[in-house]
């Protein structure tokens, strides 16, 4: 032991007392220091704005999300917003509601950021139908040129849309009551607050009346509303942050108690909202519950450090200099353990390849160090500077009926009945916990966007849009040509038919669209509209022949969303009913199944799965490559007749991609046929492995997958992919920062038990609410790990500390109970319950957020003054028993 | 009622400063009046705060 001050002080913490005493002695450099810095910072915050950038909330390195950013443009992206119009008397077919639908798709064409050839309505250009004329000629016009005047013009207009497959049921509805407008906006110009301003102004508030009802859905509209709400945020931060200061002033019985935690908590959050700007990154709305997070969490530091400080001045005889450079050293272990497992655990989430995500792991990282300033190192400096409590103040707190609760409750929970209870229940409560963790969905659970409430203006349009029209989101799939006028294959094209009326079959698919359905009505268009001829032709020519026709009259900039001009691709497009997270995964996975059939048989093979290994199963009778000729296949030792793959030949490897099951074969074969204009496949034959090249005998291959619900399920995709992966490695940095904090294997467990338990009963209580994992949900549910491990350390810290000191577990457990826990115990509570405002708010995400981290911080709150305490005391773990030891004297002795 | 970035921090710093306030001259003064009129009851809880009160000072405060 040492002396500070005429204190004894332990050894080990010599260093952090010289470190506090140097702290207020050159209290002067460094008060100006960190004010400079925070100016800086400050000056960088002030110009932060609220953006959400579209890009940034897919994972750019998926392969979906690169076919999507490539044919977004063209093909339509992921940000349509649909404009729907319903008469509640009669039908659509009236000179008053037509010349509504014309003047809102004008009024839509000025809407900032959308993409002009684009928008789709019966009142838009680029919407024609196959128009006979005089002497034999065809040609290709607008459904509506102007407004209408007349009822006959109505209805001529009705019987246009009636025989025009790519309008009636996709663009009016079926009981002729509604008529969709869809408009894509441009992903570099979204601008969500101005769009839905906009679209408010000029589109919908002009045409609304008694019999028209006009909805509005789609992304950047669900987008808008959210900013919209996001207003919501200053009311529940200024109710947090005074009800916060009621909170500290009670507890602390002193304006000074309040203040200290602002002071850490603003400092922090000024230099992490500056570091945020700095970088170039800006706020998200839906993220903005983090920043609260983050600051409550060094207000929960400080709240340990006040209380300390209290505590110490009694202790050392109200010397304050001592008492200042005491709480800083004895504390500085578990705040700094804190600190950093929070932040390293927080940039676990740069292992998801969304930018925003990342962006949000660097800046959340960054903020929670910038609270090892304002929190550690300043706070010597500022006890120095403010006035410290009355002594009277201080001891009428430790005979308060708070602290008398406390105390009650430590002296029940050390027992060995307490011990007993808290582990049954902590037993059962996981048993249950377990029983519905296994609901929990990735993606959307329901078919209504989860970031609004279900009966918000947004969800009740969306689900009107989707009742009237049987599926609104987009599912592009590319059909990319290896050559140009691939799309003006036959076999290509029946392809396109085939894959749609396979996928139709899904119940969450409403309807599909592709160049087949274009081609098919203007052949029957062609033939006088005899049924017969609503096929597509055998051979090029007539296929060319007949998009000639349809497409001659149209400049490119309107025929690129169906087909490039050069014929080479075009797409699929299904749309879809709802994005559940497991209707997603259901879609894209017959599309797979599909694709991966459909060239296997014009491969001509069959293949077959015995014992993890893939072997050809069948050739089919003419294979392709005897059948097409030697251009059509390059094969090394196939010999005349010989086709390059035979029955009986074991895959081993598709290009370079090794073979192991059938899986990786299906995965390494889309790989090969996406990007390679040569199949290579590494085959086995009489125990030789030989080599074959294959000329794929396809002019297009299918890629998935654009639009929102491509988009959906890649990010779906990379967070099943990841989400085990990060609470993982989470849970794992935790672990290692305890084990070199308390040089102790085991230690980091018993700290980690509560987390868990946390974890698991969060978990199941977000399968029970339908709320699954998605990008907004992923790191906020990563936060709440850290939130749990900081009351653990410090009730650790502070049992290790009194073991030194009474030489016995259930006392210094109970001491620390007393001591600490009492600190966590009214930082867990004012927490809870602020964090709980934000279940006020109409932005659904935040709402369930806000209670989801309320419970996460009431769990392991629970767990660590509880199940913490008991486990330590059953197992008693070498790290606290050591220090008995350390003190010569025995477990045995004492008890 | 919408409120801004501005108007919030106006908020909580009015909201502060009331507290503050509020402690000095209201509670403080309430709570010692309290201690006073049940250490003269003869309350020891009291008493001893009262008497902490009046004898010990804090060291180091310049």
């Amino acid at each position: 032991m040492r002396e500070h001050a005429g204190f004894e002080i332990p050894e080990e913490k010599r260093l952090l007392y010289w470190l506090g005493e140097r702290l207020i002695d050159y209290r002067l450099p460094a008060v100006v220091l960190v004010s400079l810095v925070t100016g800086f910072f400050a000056y960088h915050a002030a110009q932060l704005e609220l953006v959400t950038s579209f890009g940034e909330l897919l994972p750019q390195s998926h392969p979906y999300i690169k076919i999507h950013n490539r044919f977004a443009h063209t093909f339509g992206g992921a940000n349509n917003i649909m404009v729907m119009v319903e008469v509640r008397d009669g039908t659509i077919f009236n000179p008053q509601t037509l010349n509504k639908i014309w003047n809102m798709t004008q009024a839509m064409d000025t809407v900032y950021g959308v993409n002009h050839n684009q928008i789709e309505s019966i009142a838009h250009r680029t919407v024609r139908y196959l128009k006979v004329a005089a002497g034999g000629t065809m040609r290709a016009t607008p459904v509506m040129l102007g407004e209408v005047r007349s009822q006959e013009e109505a209805e001529q207009i009705r019987r246009i849309v009636h025989s025009a497959e790519n309008i009636y049921g996709i663009l009016v509805s079926l009981d002729d009551k509604a008529a969709l407008i869809r408009a894509n906006f441009i992903e570099g110009r979204l601008d969500y607050r101005r769009i839905f301003e906009e679209i408010n102004e000029k589109v919908v508030a002009p045409f609304g009346d008694s019999n028209t009802s006009i909805f509005v859905a789609g992304e950047p509209r669900l987008y808008g509303w959210v900013y919209r709400y996001a207003d919501d945020v200053f009311w529940i931060l200024v109710l947090a942050y005074c009800l916060e200061w009621l909170f500290r002033w009670g507890y602390f019985h002193d304006w000074r108690g309040a203040l200290r935690p602002t002071i850490t908590g603003v400092i922090a959050a000024i230099w992490g909202l500056g570091f945020i700007r700095l970088i170039g990154f800006a706020l998200d709305p839906l993220m903005l519950v983090m920043p609260f997070l983050i600051t409550a969490r060094a207000v929960s530091h400080s709240v340990q450090m006040h209380d300390r400080y209290y505590e110490e001045l009694e202790k050392s005889g109200w010397n304050k200099r001592h008492a200042i450079v005491a709480a800083f050293a004895e504390l500085f272990v578990p705040t700094l353990s804190g600190i950093t497992t929070d932040a390293l655990g927080v940039l676990v989430i740069l292992l998801v390849p969304v930018i925003m995500l990342q962006k949000l792991a660097i800046t959340a990282s960054f903020w929670i160090f910038a609270i090892t300033v304002s929190e550690l190192l300043l706070n010597p400096i500022v006890y120095y500077y403010l006035r410290p409590p009355e002594p009277a103040l201080v001891v009428s707190r430790d005979l308060g009926l708070f602290r008398r609760g406390v105390i009650w409750a430590a002296d029940r929970i050390v027992t060995r009945r307490g011990v007993l209870l808290t582990l049954t229940v902590w037993s059962l409560a996981s048993g249950v916990a377990v029983y519905f963790v296994r609901g929990l969905t990735i993606g959307d659970p329901t078919s209504a966007s989860p970031l609004l409430w279900q009966d918000s203006a947004y969800n009740v349009s969306h689900q009107r849009i989707q009742d009237k029209f049987g599926g609104v989101e987009p599912l592009i799939v590319v059909a990319e040509g290896l050559d140009r006028d691939a799309m003006k294959d036959p076999a290509t094209l029946r392809k396109m038919e085939r894959f749609q009326r396979e996928i139709e079959r899904d119940p969450s698919v409403g309807y599909s669209f592709s160049l087949a359905d274009i081609i098919r009505a203007v052949n029957a268009v062609f033939h006088e509209l005899e049924p017969k001829w609503g096929v597509i032709p055998n051979n090029w020519v007539d296929v060319g022949g007949l998009f000639f026709i349809y497409f001659s009259g149209s400049p490119p900039s309107e025929t690129a969303k169906y087909v490039d001009p050069s014929y080479t691709t075009a797409h699929v497009t299904f749309f879809c009913k709802d994005h559940k997270g497991d209707n997603i995964r259901r879609i894209i996975r017959r599309c797979k199944d599909f694709i991966f059939e459909e060239q296997l048989r014009d491969l001509g093979i069959r293949v077959r799965e015995e014992s993890n290994r893939v072997y050809v199963a069948e050739v089919l009778p003419q294979p392709r490559w005897e059948q097409a000729g030697p251009s059509w296949t390059v094969s090394e030792h196939g010999g005349p007749g010989q086709g390059p793959l035979q029955p009986g030949d074991r895959i081993v490897r598709v290009g370079r991609t090794p073979v192991t099951d059938l899986a990786s074969f299906r995965t390494a074969f889309a790989k090969e046929t996406a990007d390679a204009a040569l199949l290579d496949f590494g085959i086995e034959r009489a125990s030789q492995v030989i080599e074959v090249t294959v000329v794929p005998p396809w002019k297009a291959v299918f890629k998935l997958a654009g639009g929102l619900i491509g988009t959906l399920a890649a990010a779906n995709e990379e967070l099943l992919r990841n989400d085990v992966l990060m609470n993982v490695l989470g849970f794992l940095t935790m672990w290692v920062i305890m084990l070199f904090t308390y040089r102790s294997f085991a230690a980091g467990l018993y700290m980690l038990a509560p987390l868990m338990m946390a974890n698991l009963i969060v978990n199941a209580y977000m399968a029970g609410r339908d709320i699954g994992i998605n990008i907004h949900t992923l790191p906020l549910v990563t936060v709440g790990l850290g939130f749990g491990i900081d009351y653990a350390l410090y009730i650790v810290s502070r049992t290790l500390e009194e073991i030194r000191r009474c030489g016995e577990l259930r006392l210094a457990v109970r001491e620390a109970l007393m001591t600490s826990g009492k600190a966590v115990t009214f930082t867990a509570f004012s927490m809870v319950l602020t964090t709980a405002l934000w279940s006020l708010s109409h932005i659904r995400f935040n709402a369930e957020m806000g209670l989801l981290l309320a419970m996460w911080m009431g769990i392991s709150f629970f767990g660590s003054v509880t199940l913490l305490p008991a486990l330590l005391l059953v197992f008693r773990p070498r790290f606290l028993t050591r220090e008995l030891d350390r003190a010569g004297i025995t477990v045995g002795e004492r008890s | 009622m919408r409120l801004t970035l501005m108007s919030s921090i106006a908020i909580v710093v009015l909201f502060s400063l009331l507290l503050i306030a509020f402690d000095e001259w209201v509670a403080r003064p309430w709570r010692r009046r309290r201690w006073e009129r049940r250490a003269k009851e003869g309350d020891e809880r009291a008493q001893r705060l009262l008497r902490i009160a009046k004898e010990v000072r804090i060291k180091g405060e310049k």
